[in-house]
């Protein structure tokens, strides 16, 4: 018996000590990215998601994002979090932040991580002197002090809830460092070799080494105070989806994508789904933050103004013959099968949306009922809003009656909605579209034009309708630049629909103005907008897609979350 | 021949400008633009959009930016005084306060290509040429293994099925040239990784180095395994290309009488067929040199973005899509000379494989 309990024993302190090894530190993460280089590793300059995909790991913030809330979250709560604020507070006018940032974080090279960095880093977007694209914060936010190394004060152009999530819209650069390499001007932060090479960080990894068009690398930081267990993480850079894809299931990388971005598409995910039920790797699954939609044109294609005079009063802008009317663009919101969209476009891997924003985000309102198919009922509407069948053909367009608001009498219901080729999801949605619009007589041109194109036509809006999607949408779904006069500028503003309510643009005014920022009610007007945007349709709400991360069984105690891949590095051990 | 070959130097000079103004002009003329690729956010300000279009020189008019790029900006706009504020200009193009804002416009620092200067990228912020020759070596690699590959299964090929006319070796090879020929280069790429990457599992899928966290890449010796399915989805075209043109040339040539007179002369039939008759029938394949070397460019522009080969054809791809006209032209150029230069080769190729042909 005692032998027994032995042998028992024994196994026993061999299995722990397996389990142990199974957890080694060392080991290096392996990732593919599909949108090539990083332009830039520096965090001023950065603005898409392969280099963010490196500075978050190199780059201290002004707070990290809670990744269950995503939410500013203060350091300290656990030992996972890399922002230096350890407490922040807004005066009671709301124009002033004072942070309290944490003093025991260095640089690589043994320098401390000061308030002085911030400022330094915020003064060199301030001066307009860099190519830095990173300039939303200089909305809300007129000047940012140092008071010592630990205390930041930021000073407010105008009461902001959204000011706070603007000052981390940039990594922090070393200001010690910069400073000797640029001489005192900023433009030659362009310049500078650091940005291909950042050899000063301070982050959970140092820069490694950057191969153009095959690989990114970072190295442990032995030095950081959050030390973790992998020896580096590779980002390779794969054009081809079909090729990472596969290098991942041969196990030549542990993942599908790089941090934040890449998921494995849609395609794929049912055979991915049942192949890590299977035990043979791990996958995360959310609803994505970004939308496709179909943006109509409002106003008088022929003639794009302004939303805004030169006194700042609303301009005339004429009206769409088409979609200037309300009911018709309801019409065509009950005309088309969602679930047929999302199938053909999307392999069913998405979700219907009611209006601007996902279900992932917190200014989203459930409660909307989406739009429903009803061919009846929009058949019925465009009769109502003057567009017949006045041949009895379903198979020649509806006509526009004396009853049409803005279309001419005897216009035939055809209109041109464009998207950008290759994109294979808008290809698909487009053609449902067309093919159920057909069904009720309206003859959809649709066209897939080059990207290029596309943007000068979006811009320009010139244009009937356009298909695109918006993707990394605010958590607060603020888009006053969006739907509000204020975007409405022909040749570069992003409200290129025309579209102005004027209790849309007080509603936005109100949630980013309100007195102590309470996020319920900041909620409650930004579904107040939801509800109107749906209701009056400047933009034809389609579908959020659902993303999915990859992840191979050697990295172990993987805790990702939506648009975070690795929100425990601290824990994350590989164990080959 | 070395007059000759000034003479065709100096004749290509024209074409070489022809080339680059219509380049430019078709790059100038594509609607959008490199700011717009990269900075097409709703919280990214129109005014932000047009700082940075300034900055890079894209809302110039089309004769600035192609003068800048020709010939430099440093002498429409300078600094004579280095206080590195401009006071002198050439002002009929470019005045010295060209907004009307009160302060002089940024001096030029460009020299142009005709200096040397091939500009730097917008997207990368690197000098061009830095971006073009880091990535050179892999598509030369690529490049080089294709037409050896080439050369050494259609030359053998063609040679062979001119000899065996008729017979099942030339009617089978000439069903495969012609499919081979068809056959897109970035299919076969992906078949081949199918079955030797995904199904063997005896290549990798992709790359070019095993991935290393200091980024270092062993010679190429080291890593030969991931040469063979580019290297040979970029070859099959030419593997075709060569073994036809080889057999109707060497048909040609086995009609001859000094083919005659070799047999009649008891030599074996492998020293007439590829001593004698080979040596002749290649003087064509001489003349594919100018249009493969612009096919490799060509086909390294799909390959190497299907299999992450990092070349010059993925920066080309990549350059095009995201409107970054410096990198663009650049390559244009290294095309351009390729091309000429490939061409210039094929004709003294030509006169040193023929000894009948003279240059006058």
């Amino acid at each position: 018996m005692k032998k027994l309990a032995s042998v028992i024993l024994l196994l026993a302190f061999l299995a722990v000590l397996g389990a142990g090894a199974s957890a080694q530190e060392g080991g290096i993460l392996i990732g593919t990215n599909f949108g090539g280089d990083p332009t830039t590793i520096n965090p001023l300059l950065t603005n898409n998601t392969v280099d963010l995909s490196l500075t978050e790991f190199l780059f201290p913030s002004i707070y990290n994002i809670d990744p269950e809330t995503r939410a500013p979250m203060k350091a300290g709560r656990n030992d996972q979090d890399n922002g230096l604020a350890l407490d922040w507070t807004l005066s009671e006018d709301g124009l002033t932040y004072t942070f309290n940032l944490r003093d025991d974080v260095t640089w690589n090279d043994g320098s401390p991580v000061t308030a002085h960095d911030y400022q330094f880093t915020f003064d060199a977007l301030a001066s307009g002197e860099t190519s830095s694209p990173r300039g939303s914060v200089l909305q809300s936010v007129d000047s940012v002090e140092a008071i010592d190394d630990s205390t930041l004060v930021v000073n407010l152009k105008l009461a902001s809830c959204r000011a706070l999530d603007e000052l981390d819209d940039f990594g922090i650069l070393p200001k010690h460092h910069i400073e000797a390499l640029i001489a005192g001007e900023f433009a030659e932060i362009d310049n500078l070799e650091y940005n291909k090479n950042p050899d000063v960080t301070s982050g959970v990894f140092n820069f490694g080494a950057l191969v153009a068009d095959e690989q990114t690398s970072m190295v442990r930081n032995e030095n950081h105070w959050m030390s973790v267990s992998p020896d580096g993480y590779i980002i390779r850079n794969v054009p081809d989806q079909l090729v990472g894809i596969e290098q991942f299931l041969a196990g030549e990388v542990n993942s599908v994508g790089t941090a934040g971005s890449a998921s494995v598409p849609a395609v794929r995910m049912q055979e991915f789904r049942d192949r890590a039920e299977a035990g043979e790797f791990q996958v995360y699954e959310y609803v994505d933050d970004g939308l496709t939609f179909v943006g109509f044109n409002l106003a008088d294609r022929g003639n794009p103004v302004n939303g805004l005079d030169e006194d700042g009063n609303p301009a005339d802008q004429g009206k769409h013959h088409f979609f200037g009317d309300i009911r018709v663009r309801q019409a065509l919101a009950q005309a088309v099968n969602y679930a047929d969209i999302i199938e053909g476009a999307a392999e069913g891997e998405g979700v219907q949306v009611n209006s601007f924003g996902t279900p992932a985000l917190w200014g989203y309102d459930d409660s909307i009922e989406p739009w429903q198919y009803n061919p009846e009922a929009a058949v019925a509407l465009l009769a109502e809003a003057g567009f017949v069948d006045h041949d009895d053909d379903p198979g020649t367009p509806l006509v526009a009656t004396e009853d049409a608001l803005y279309a001419e009498a005897g216009t035939e219901f055809a209109f041109e909605l464009l998207t950008n080729s290759g994109n294979l999801v808008r290809e698909a949605a487009g053609t449902v579209i067309q093919d159920q619009l057909g069904q009720i007589g309206i003859a959809v041109d649709f066209q897939t034009i080059e990207f290029g194109p596309l943007v000068t036509f979006l811009l320009g809006q010139d244009f009937d309708a356009i298909m695109i999607g918006f993707t990394n949408l605010a958590q607060d779904t603020d888009a006053r630049n969006v739907f509000t006069p204020v975007g409405d500028t022909v040749g570069g503003g992003f409200n290129f629909v025309s579209y102005r309510n004027d209790r849309v643009t007080e509603l936005y005014d109100e949630a980013l103005s309100l007195p102590g920022c309470d996020l319920s009610e900041r909620q409650a007007l930004y579904h107040e907008i939801s509800q109107i945007l749906h209701d009056e349709l400047p933009w034809w709400w389609l579908f959020a897609p659902f993303s999915m991360y990859a992840e191979s069984n050697d990295v172990q105690n993987w805790m990702p979350y939506a648009e975070i891949r690795y929100a425990n590095m601290a824990n994350l051990a590989i164990s080959n | 021949m070395i007059k000759y070959i000034i003479r065709r130097l100096v004749q290509s000079i024209p074409t070489f400008f022809g080339i680059t103004l219509l380049s430019y002009l078709l790059l100038w003329l594509a609607p959008g633009s490199v700011v717009e690729r990269l900075y097409l956010a709703p919280n990214i300000k129109a005014e932000t959009r047009a700082r940075l279009a300034a900055q890079l020189g894209i809302d110039d008019p089309f004769h600035i930016q192609y003068l800048r790029w020709l010939a430099g900006d440093d002498w429409l706009r300078w600094d004579s005084d280095g206080d590195g504020i401009a006071d002198g200009s050439f002002t009929l193009l470019a005045p010295l306060d060209e907004d009307g804002d009160g302060v002089p416009e940024p001096p030029g620092d460009n020299y142009g290509i005709l200096r040397g200067d091939f500009g730097r990228s917008f997207v990368k912020k690197q000098p061009v040429m830095e971006v073009i020759l880091t990535n050179l070596p892999a598509t030369l690699e690529l490049g080089i293994a294709a037409i050896l590959t080439s050369l050494a299964i259609g030359i053998p090929v063609g040679v062979i099925s001119a000899v065996t006319r008729g017979r099942p070796f030339d009617n089978v090879s000439r069903v495969m040239a012609v499919i081979f020929d068809a056959m897109p280069s970035f299919w076969l790429c992906y078949i081949l990784l199918y079955i030797f990457g995904i199904r063997l599992d005896i290549i990798p899928i992709g790359g070019r180095c095993v991935p290393n966290l200091y980024g270092v890449c062993p010679p190429l010796f080291e890593r030969l395994i991931y040469l063979p399915v580019p290297a040979i989805a970029l070859a099959a075209g030419f593997v075709a290309l060569f073994s036809r043109y080889l057999r109707t040339s060497t048909l040609e040539v086995l009609s001859q009488d000094y083919i005659r007179t070799a047999r009649a002369k008891g030599l074996s039939p492998q020293v007439v067929n590829f001593r004698h008759a080979m040596r002749n029938a290649m003087i064509p394949v001489a003349t594919l040199l100018g249009p493969i070397i612009t096919n490799l460019w060509a086909g390294a522009i799909v390959i190497e973005s299907v299999v992450a080969w990092p070349g010059v054809g993925r920066v080309a791809f990549n350059s095009a899509i995201q409107q970054d006209y410096p990198v663009v032209m650049g390559i244009v150029i290294f095309a351009s000379l390729g091309t000429i230069l490939g061409f210039l080769l094929s004709d003294i190729l030509y006169v040193m494989i023929d000894p009948r042909i003279r240059i006058h």
